[in-house]
């Protein structure tokens, strides 16, 4: 399995420190790094896929250095505007480059997208494009799969269904870290890391990270604890 | 997919041939027949000095439409805005008053023009970029700030020409656009040049067909983005200098041989370039033949007529893309 280790690492940008000595050290399963917006989850995401460079401290994926590791690497951006032409054909081969043996049909079939054969990427819904992305990562059969906001867009039959494909990827061996803006997409990880202002608060189990008085503090927010059918859910005071 | 490829480029290569026949029967001194063309290629006569100095103007349109389509398509995948055009964004105009100003100072010998083309050029790619990265500006805001240097480059060419004192007439025909005067020591050079930029961009198609999904996505599977968009870029500015020398600054092939090419088979940049070469190389050689026959026995310049056609596309395809909300 892919070890991705971070250690002491500094990213700086524009002047600003978005990254404070941040460490980390995943290997295998799924990791969702929650937090605030701004506090800084996917500069960790970009650094760990080599697109932003450390200012200090070091990432190294599966061994290797970060930027070095790209073919062990499938990255999945939160948002993307492409060509208005593109068709979904056209994303997924997109990640495919350099990839042999697999064509974009087969991708089609096995992640079951073949209802949006021939359509426009740009007129799909939010949802949507995520499922083709990610598609599109899988495809290319990294051992580490970065994705950024996996779940923002997706109703909720797909977010059960994207569930599933995750932990189907995780039992296949890879390593799969992602953002997550809602903490109760953290619990189908089995690690959480807690941001706030550029820095991991807490690293742990769910059970131990995802917890009301931390959350509350880190969001700045009342939380209500819910406990339905022996599990539990945090949602805000409005 | 495969299919609809094949049947596009295969419609593309039978129009490019026919508009090649074309170009070499049809001209205002006199229209030949298929079977004519034939015969007058293999008498010796007058007819023959026709078609050979027809076949010469037909290589310049050729490689004209060829090259601006090509840099086009590149330009629009490096910068992600499929409005944008070496014209439009005012490449063309900087590598004209590189060329422009090498021809008033009298240098020699050919190479020191294409030299300084391809500086003007670059020069120009530079400064729209650095413009571009520091506004933050990708849509709409880009293509105004090409067209504002575009106007910027050719007010320094028109001044450079009204004082190029003998060769004012030279200058002004060359502004307007035009691949009838170009001597075969330059259509021989920029075939050459345009070629080996394309050659160039062909190399690197893996990672253009990446870039479709953004700067970001490319570097994570592994494409030098830095590396490819600087290769690239000096392969587009080597295009465009070398073409400038051949016709002058004409613009908006670069816009329609890729749009034209992206309704048939979408945005993969494999099956665009192919495509976008033929569809530019047709373009090329219909609007000379254009404005070969359309003036009524005088050439209309090539720049006007481009324009002309691409304008009212540029307009339609801001409207299309929403290029106003993407400033």
């Amino acid at each position: 399995m892919c070890r991705v280790l971070v250690e002491n690492q500094t990213v700086t940008l524009d002047g600003k420190d978005v990254l404070r000595d941040v460490n980390l050290d995943v290997e295998g399963g799924i990791t969702a790094i929650i937090g605030p917006n701004g506090a800084g989850k996917t500069t960790l995401l970009k650094s760990i896929a080599g697109i932003v460079a450390p200012s200090k401290g070091r990432v190294l994926v599966c061994g290797l250095e970060a930027r070095e590791a790209s073919r062990m690497i499938a990255y999945v951006p939160a948002y993307l505007m492409v060509d208005p032409h593109a068709k979904v054909e056209d994303v997924i081969e997109a990640y495919l480059h350099g990839v042999r043996g697999v064509d974009v049909e087969s991708v089609l079939k096995s992640s079951g997208l073949e209802r949006f054969r021939g359509r426009k990427f740009n007129t799909l819904s939010g949802g949507e494009h995520k499922l083709v992305l990610i598609a599109g990562a899988i495809a290319r059969n990294p051992k580490l799969l970065l994705l950024d906001e996996p779940f923002s867009h997706l109703d909720l039959a797909n977010q059960v269904k994207l569930a599933k494909i995750l932990r189907g990827e995780r039992g296949e061996g890879r390593t799969i870290i992602m953002t997550a803006h809602e903490p109760l997409h953290a619990s189908i990880a089995d690690r959480v890391a807690l941001m706030n202002s550029g820095s991991i608060m807490a690293y742990g189990k769910p059970e131990d990270v995802v917890r009301r008085e931390l959350l509350e503090k880190v969001y700045g927010v009342e939380l209500l604890e819910i406990t339905v059918e022996g599990g539990r859910a945090l949602i805000p005071r409005f | 997919m495969k299919l609809r490829f094949l049947s596009a480029l295969t419609t593309a290569l039978l129009i490019l041939i026919l508009l090649l026949v074309a170009s070499l029967g049809v001209g205002p001194y006199k229209v030949y027949s298929p079977h004519a063309l034939v015969r007058a290629v293999f008498e010796e006569g007058p007819d023959r000095a026709v078609i050979e100095y027809r076949l010469w103007r037909s290589i310049a349109a050729f490689i004209l439409g060829l090259g601006l389509a090509v840099s086009g398509l590149a330009l629009q995948r490096l910068i992600n805005n499929p409005l944008a055009d070496p014209y439009i964004l005012g490449i063309s105009s900087g590598a004209s008053l590189g060329f422009l100003a090498a021809v008033a100072l009298g240098l020699k010998p050919l190479w020191v023009w294409y030299l300084a083309a391809f500086s003007g050029g670059l020069l120009a790619y530079t400064v729209i970029v650095a413009v571009a990265t520091a506004l933050g500006l990708t849509g709409l805001g880009l293509i105004v700030s090409g067209v504002s240097l575009t106007y910027a480059f050719t007010g320094v060419s028109m001044i450079l020409i009204y004082v190029m004192g003998p060769q004012i007439q030279f200058g002004f025909s060359w502004l307007f656009g035009s691949v009838a005067y170009s001597t075969r020591d330059v259509i021989v050079a920029s075939t050459f040049l345009t070629l080996t930029g394309l050659a160039i961009i062909a190399y690197y198609r893996g990672s253009l067909t990446t870039l479709l999904l953004g700067e970001d996505v490319a570097r994570a599977l592994g494409v030098k983005v830095h590396m490819v968009k600087l290769i690239v870029s000096a392969s587009i500015a080597l295009i465009v200098a070398s073409l400038v020398a051949v016709s002058g600054p004409v613009g908006f092939i670069g816009l329609i041989a890729p749009w034209i090419a992206r309704l048939a088979v979408g945005a993969g940049f494999t099956r665009l370039l192919p495509l976008t070469a033929a569809a530019g190389a047709s373009l090329g050689l219909a609007s000379d033949i254009l404005v070969r026959i359309a003036g009524g026995g005088r050439e209309l310049p090539l720049t006007a007529l481009t324009a002309i056609i691409g304008a009212p596309l540029l307009f339609y395809l801001t409207l299309k893309t929403k290029g106003v909300e993407r400033l």
